[in-house]
């Protein structure tokens, strides 16, 4: 081993002169220099750590933390008795990182096979940096891609709508639309309370991207949306637009609507307009498949609307039940125009009158009315103003304010013309002759299910608005619409009694009365001694027959058939017949 | 013979306090980090069961649909017909050459 063998070994000595201060210094300048660079480091750790620590910290998290919106899944639409009718499953969006995509082809192959996108169109999406190539990617597409392990591909969270039974209720339930907000139905009415919140998640990224989700932060947690329960019964519903379709094959009308109402409360128990959509795929149909006829739109509601003349003159006692009216032969002349009736009746009592749907009959009834009593009566029922139901886009319907009548119209409004009337406002006015003389408001919403408590719709009703002398008698004469002397002989129904009234009217068209389309309809409740349901059928423009006796009243049979076989209602014996049940 | 005790300089056990603290709060950040991954991992597949659960249900639910079930038993040729709870009969009586004894009959039809 090398070794100095100049310096004598032993005690340090110091070099003699003023070289050992000349060392002293340097070794202070030294010391100073290391103290200076140790106090720059410490000053700006102080700076970096302290003073600018919030920047640096937002910073690094920028780099290590990825805000993601956590999607809230939508509440569940049930119907009366449980059964689903919407529900949210949960899904994928994919998206590609191109830049982590190792082979291009064969990444744009599988991507093409189970996602069933053409290739050239992924091929192009690919060209930007973080294209999204698919939204919504059910969990078996999602598995293929996983078990192909592509790299670059990155799948996101998200729900999709799923209405399980199709078209069954759709106008009533409604659709969402791509991002899962309400755009018909219920589902835009009640959008709020569905949809719940979106929460919003930092998730830990380690240095190969990969998520990790218990080292993050949430920010904010997402909300799940509250579930409804509708007034809806899914059995009645399909029980009834089973039969909208045979009306519809029958017939091949332009429309049909049918709405199936208890009396009492004011629910919907099933709501019909042909024709329909499936919510699954909305955008498939028309604006006229998606739209709620029973609801947003009118019509001249013809003889049915004879009832409200009927009970207005009952109640005001301008006539009995018994007296006898005459009809003119069938042709009137009154007001300057002559007022026809379909057969040509001579004197009918007025029971009669409404039996056999004589415009003549009704009419002079009501003059003896008089205008503003009609127009009070008429009003008391709520034409001209919305029911309130809970769905979108109801109107009003046309009935002027009296100071807009014309001389002729106390001759046309009591026999359902020159008035514009909802499937809604007629079915309501035919419950308030079942429940006793009550003016409900139509209503969807049974239930919304909270974490809490479960909070019940209660029933709106206003009224009595008809004492109970005249319904006793009104409801006597409706029955007997629907029997051999009545117009709806083919709504009868053995062991039933049934109380309806028919209606047919023409179509206004380009300014005058259509000679050719039509529109037939019924409406009625039953069983009579204790109204379960109102069922009105309409019929627009059918095709062969057009007499809401003909076209109407066999559907109601059918459909009122099986809803009393479904709540298991025995029917009424008299003294020929006898009531079995059936094993 | 007296013994001296070497005395061991202070900063020796704190630099291997020091150091075992240091090794366990690595060790244990690298514990938290694995759990981490094997949390994420755990849930991942917990989401995807909750989804395959939500799928399977929604197909459920479409298939027994009524809608559904009546195009199957039209497309398998089955009658689909909802039995009737009751039944209304006429009551007719019959008219018997011989006497009734005083027994009332009927019939139904």
């Amino acid at each position: 081993m090398w070794k100095d063998r100049s310096r004598p070994m032993g005690k340090w000595k110091p070099p003699p002169g003023n070289a050992h201060i000349q060392f002293r210094k340097r070794l202070a300048v030294l010391e100073g220099t290391i103290l200076f660079i140790v106090l720059l480091i410490v000053a700006q750790l102080v700076n970096l750590q302290i003073l600018q620590h919030q920047k640096y910290a937002a910073k690094a998290d920028n780099i290590q933390f990825v805000s993601k919106e956590i999607p809230a899944q939508r509440g569940t639409i049930y119907d009366r008795n449980g059964k689903i009718l919407a529900l949210d499953i949960s899904v994928k969006t994919v998206y590609a990182d191109t830049k982590n995509i190792v082979d291009i082809d064969h990444t744009i192959h599988v991507l093409s096979k189970t996602l069933q996108i053409p290739a050239e169109k992924i091929r192009a999406k690919l060209k930007e940096p973080y294209p999204r190539i698919k939204r919504k990617v059910t969990i078996e597409e999602y598995d293929k891609l996983i078990d192909a392990k592509l790299k670059g591909l990155v799948f996101e969270d998200d729900f999709q709508r799923i209405y399980p039974k199709g078209i069954l209720g759709s106008h009533v339930i409604g659709c969402v639309n791509v991002d899962g907000e309400g755009i018909e139905g219920t589902e835009l009415q009640y959008n709020k309370i569905l949809a719940g919140k979106k929460g919003i998640i930092k998730w830990l990224r380690d240095g190969r991207g990969n998520y990790l989700s218990s080292l993050g932060k949430t920010l904010s947690l997402s909300e799940q949306g509250k579930d409804i329960y509708l007034t809806i019964d899914e059995h009645i519903q399909h029980i009834v637009e089973e039969e909208a379709e045979k009306g519809w094959k029958d017939f091949s009308p332009h429309q049909i609507s049918i709405i199936v109402m208890d009396p009492i409360s004011g629910e919907i128990l099933a709501l019909v307009n042909k024709p329909a959509y499936n919510p699954n795929n909305p955008g498939a149909y028309s604006a006229e498949h998606r739209r709620n006829y029973a609801v947003t739109d009118l019509f001249e509601p013809g003889s049915i609307f004879k009832i409200v003349t009927a009970a207005a003159a009952l109640e005001e006692k301008k006539v009995r039940i018994n007296e006898p009216i005459h009809c003119e032969g069938g042709r009137w002349f009154v007001r300057n125009h002559y007022l026809h009736d379909t057969h040509s009746y001579g004197t009918l009592t007025f029971d009669q009158v409404i039996i056999k749907s004589s415009n003549i009959g009704t009419v002079k009834v009501a003059m003896r009315l008089g205008e503003e009593k009609f127009y009070d009566h008429v009003s008391r029922f709520g034409f001209g103003k919305k029911t309130g139901i809970d769905l979108p886009g109801e109107i009003q319907g046309i009935f002027r304010p009296l100071h807009q009548w014309s001389g002729y119209s106390i001759t046309a409004i009591p026999i359902g013309q020159e008035v514009g009337v909802t499937c809604l406002q007629a079915t309501r006015t035919m419950a308030v002759l079942a429940n006793g003389g009550y003016l409900v408001t139509p209503h969807i919403l049974k239930d919304i299910k909270t974490t809490e408590k479960i909070a019940r719709q209660e029933p709106q009703k206003i009224g009595p608005i008809l004492s109970s002398e005249t319904l006793e008698v009104l409801n006597k004469t409706l029955a007997r619409v629907v029997s051999e002397e009545g117009t709806a002989t083919r709504a009868q129904i053995k062991g039933y009694k049934i109380c309806g009234k028919t209606g047919t009217s023409q179509k206004f068209v380009g300014g005058r009365f259509s000679h050719s389309l039509f529109v037939g309809s019924f409406i009625g409740f039953l069983p009579l001694e204790k109204p379960r349901a109102v069922i009105l059928v309409k019929v627009d423009e059918p095709k062969g027959a057009y007499y809401g006796g003909v076209v109407a009243a066999p559907l109601f049979r059918e459909i009122a058939w099986r809803m009393m076989q479904y709540w298991d209602i025995p029917p009424e014996p008299n003294d020929k017949t006898i009531a079995m049940k059936l094993p | 013979m007296k013994i001296t005790r070497r005395k061991i300089p202070l900063w020796i056990p704190n630099i291997i306090l020091g150091s075992i603290l240091l090794l366990t709060y690595v060790l244990l950040t690298c514990r938290i980090t694995a759990l981490g991954y094997r949390i994420a991992s755990i849930s991942k597949r917990y989401e995807e069961l909750k989804s395959w659960n939500q799928y399977y249900k929604s197909r459920i639910l479409s298939e027994s649909a009524s809608g559904r079930i009546q195009t199957k038993a039209k497309a398998l040729n089955l009658s689909l017909e909802i039995p009737q709870n009751w039944a209304v009969r006429e009551i007719v009586h019959v008219e018997r050459s011989q006497p009734s004894h005083g027994k009332v009959e009927a019939a139904t039809r």
